[in-house]
């Protein structure tokens, strides 16, 4: 009795598999031993074959497309000249930088340089008050006071103060040259000398956020934000009256004070945070003395910054020559002990002759 | 036909099949290298790159270039062809630094290829497509790959042979892209089965099962187009 061979059964995918491996050559001998039995047990399967190896065949003779002339030469160059910029550098030193990568890290510089920005931000250059831009001057201007308050009242003087505030622009170039602050020996020096008690001044625009460009205007002696800068004002200017002083505050006391023009009509006591001062200063600018205009107590280290400032004539404001305060707030026991030896100095010097005074309003920040 | 390698095995004193090696006419011949007189080979080519000599990669492109564009000419179409190959080099030219010779050139550089045809053959790749001046939808891509007739055959039977062709072609192109790779690496290019795999990134028994439904769909459209 003999056993009839096993004949594997293959359909669908499998035989397909099978076929495919065989028209690759790709079939171990057990499988293609496999096969030939299912092919030669099965018609179907024979042909399907049959059909599979034409398909195949036919596929395998289709030609290769023929490349376009010149193919390599334009490939050559459009590669030589898209990589001339930067890659052709790093290739020559082995870094094969893929294309994105500068553009990449110019996004990564940027986000780092913004991040830095953000978290440690650049101190403010524009500063809510005065300390912040205490490096600059504070233009002071002087004005005849009471006396020509007086004056102004007159209707003649009136009617002058008319005209001479439409000439007023016009004239504002010429009385900047016409009447120099900056000499204190000048005309104006004498007219304050013989009456120094009638000379009120204020410090203009000290919170205003136009301090350079105050100065043009101290040049001229307008006070342009004082609501006290009436037509008489303008005449006492015309007749060189008018004395223009400057001050820079620096240092612990620019951020502890705050220097104020003294305002026209001073507020009660009660109710004003700042303390006003009559400042009396030599012709050098410096404080001879300081006498509180409030019944209040004054600390004594306001007393000491008021002590402290040093104005300088405008004019003469440049660089280091402005005047500025000798901090003694901020223990500089040697600019103290300056500012006490010219203050015993100044009481016999014969410079100190065209004393001048100023009311300042200073308040705590 | 396959050849079969022979061995003898003398502990069992008989012959045994250890290994078939397909040897294909196409495989050997499937492509001209225009730059193959002056082709130094893939090491001193590369190595001629990797220092700096321009000429190392000119002699790339001039041997492979015709591989690369038949292959995105089969792909994509010939009309876009020359755009993949300027791609696939340039993206070859940053990226051979970065070769380490796991692979050949050759599966290399058709891998990038493949991977520009897909991204040319993607939605982006359709929408630019629409708005390309000059060419619609319904234009066949492939048509100018239709080859020059037969000179020793008759012209009807250059007729047949061009129909075939065309429909082939047609055939292969409405493919699924998974099938339709392998289908074109394999028989079109003449590929083996483990560079097929290379170029894929798959693995050899998933480039045997491709091939196979590949081959059976490929035969069930063309009786599609038939019918």
């Amino acid at each position: 009795m003999s056993a009839r061979p096993s004949v594997p059964r293959l359909e669908g995918e499998e035989l397909d598999l099978l076929i495919s491996r065989a028209l690759d050559g790709d079939l171990s001998p057990e499988e293609t031993r496999d096969l030939e039995t299912v092919l030669a047990n099965d018609p179907a399967a024979r042909r399907r074959k049959e059909e599979l190896a034409g398909l195949v065949a036919e596929a395998r003779a289709l030609p290769a497309p023929a490349p376009p002339f010149a193919l390599s030469t334009r490939v050559n160059s459009d590669v030589s000249e898209k990589t001339a910029r930067g890659g052709s550098i790093f290739h020559r030193f082995g870094f094969y930088p893929p294309p994105g990568m500068a553009i990449g890290a110019m996004v990564v510089l940027g986000v780092v340089a913004v991040a830095i920005t953000v978290m440690n931000p650049a101190p403010k250059r524009i500063a809510p008050t005065i300390a912040q831009r205490a490096d600059g001057p504070v233009d002071v201007f002087f004005q005849e006071g009471a006396r020509a308050k007086k004056a102004a009242s007159a209707p003649s003087e009136r009617v002058a103060a008319k005209i001479a505030s439409k000439e007023k622009a016009r004239d504002r170039g010429a009385a900047a040259l016409s009447a120099p602050a900056s000499e204190p020996s000048s005309a104006p020096a004498s007219i304050l000398e013989a009456k120094p008690a009638a000379v009120v001044a204020s410090v203009a625009a000290s919170n205003e956020p136009v301090l350079s460009a105050a100065a043009p205007q101290a040049a001229g002696g307008i006070a342009p934000a004082s609501p006290a800068a009436p037509a008489p004002t303008v005449r006492a200017m015309r007749s060189a009256e008018v004395r223009s002083w400057s001050v820079a505050i620096r240092g612990g006391g620019a951020r502890r004070w705050m220097l104020r023009r003294a305002p026209e009509s001073r507020p009660s006591a009660a109710s004003a945070p700042a303390s006003s001062f009559r400042v009396t200063l030599d012709a050098e600018g410096r404080v001879t003395a300081v006498r509180a205009l409030d019944a209040r107590a004054v600390q004594p280290a306001l007393l000491e910054f008021v002590r402290g400032l040093v104005f300088a004539p405008v004019g003469s404001v440049a660089g280091n020559a402005v005047g500025s305060v000798a901090d003694g707030f901020a223990g500089e026991q040697k600019a103290k002990d300056e500012r006490t030896d010219a203050l015993s100095e100044k009481k016999t010097d014969k410079t100190a002759k065209n004393p001048s005074e100023i009311e300042v309003e200073v308040s705590a920040r | 036909m396959p050849a079969r390698i022979l061995a003898f095995d003398a502990s069992r004193g008989e012959e045994s099949h250890v290994r078939m090696v397909a040897v294909t006419p196409m495989a050997a011949s499937a492509h001209h290298h225009p730059g193959e007189r002056d082709w130094p080979g893939d090491e001193i080519a590369l190595s001629r790159f990797l220092s700096g000599d321009v000429l190392g990669f000119e002699q790339i492109v001039r041997y492979y270039g015709a591989m690369v564009f038949s292959l995105a000419a089969r792909l994509v179409g010939p009309a876009d062809a020359e755009d993949v190959v300027q791609e696939t080099f340039l993206r070859a030219y940053h990226g051979l630094g970065k070769f380490r010779g796991e692979s050949s050139l050759k599966t290399w550089l058709y891998a990038i290829a493949l991977n520009r045809a897909r991204a040319r053959m993607g939605t982006l790749g359709r929408l630019r497509a629409m708005f390309v001046p000059g060419r619609s939808r319904e234009d066949d891509p492939f048509a100018s790959l239709d080859d020059a007739a037969d000179p020793a055959a008759s012209p009807e039977e250059n007729a047949v042979l061009k129909e075939r062709r065309v429909r082939l072609r047609g055939a292969i192109r409405a493919l699924p892209e998974e099938f339709r790779a392998a289908v074109i690496l394999r028989d079109l290019e003449g590929l083996s089965y483990e560079e097929v795999a290379e170029v894929l990134g798959v693995p050899i028994g998933t480039v045997r099962s491709r091939l196979a439904r590949g081959r059976a769909l490929l035969k069930e459209n063309l009786k599609e187009k038939l019918s």
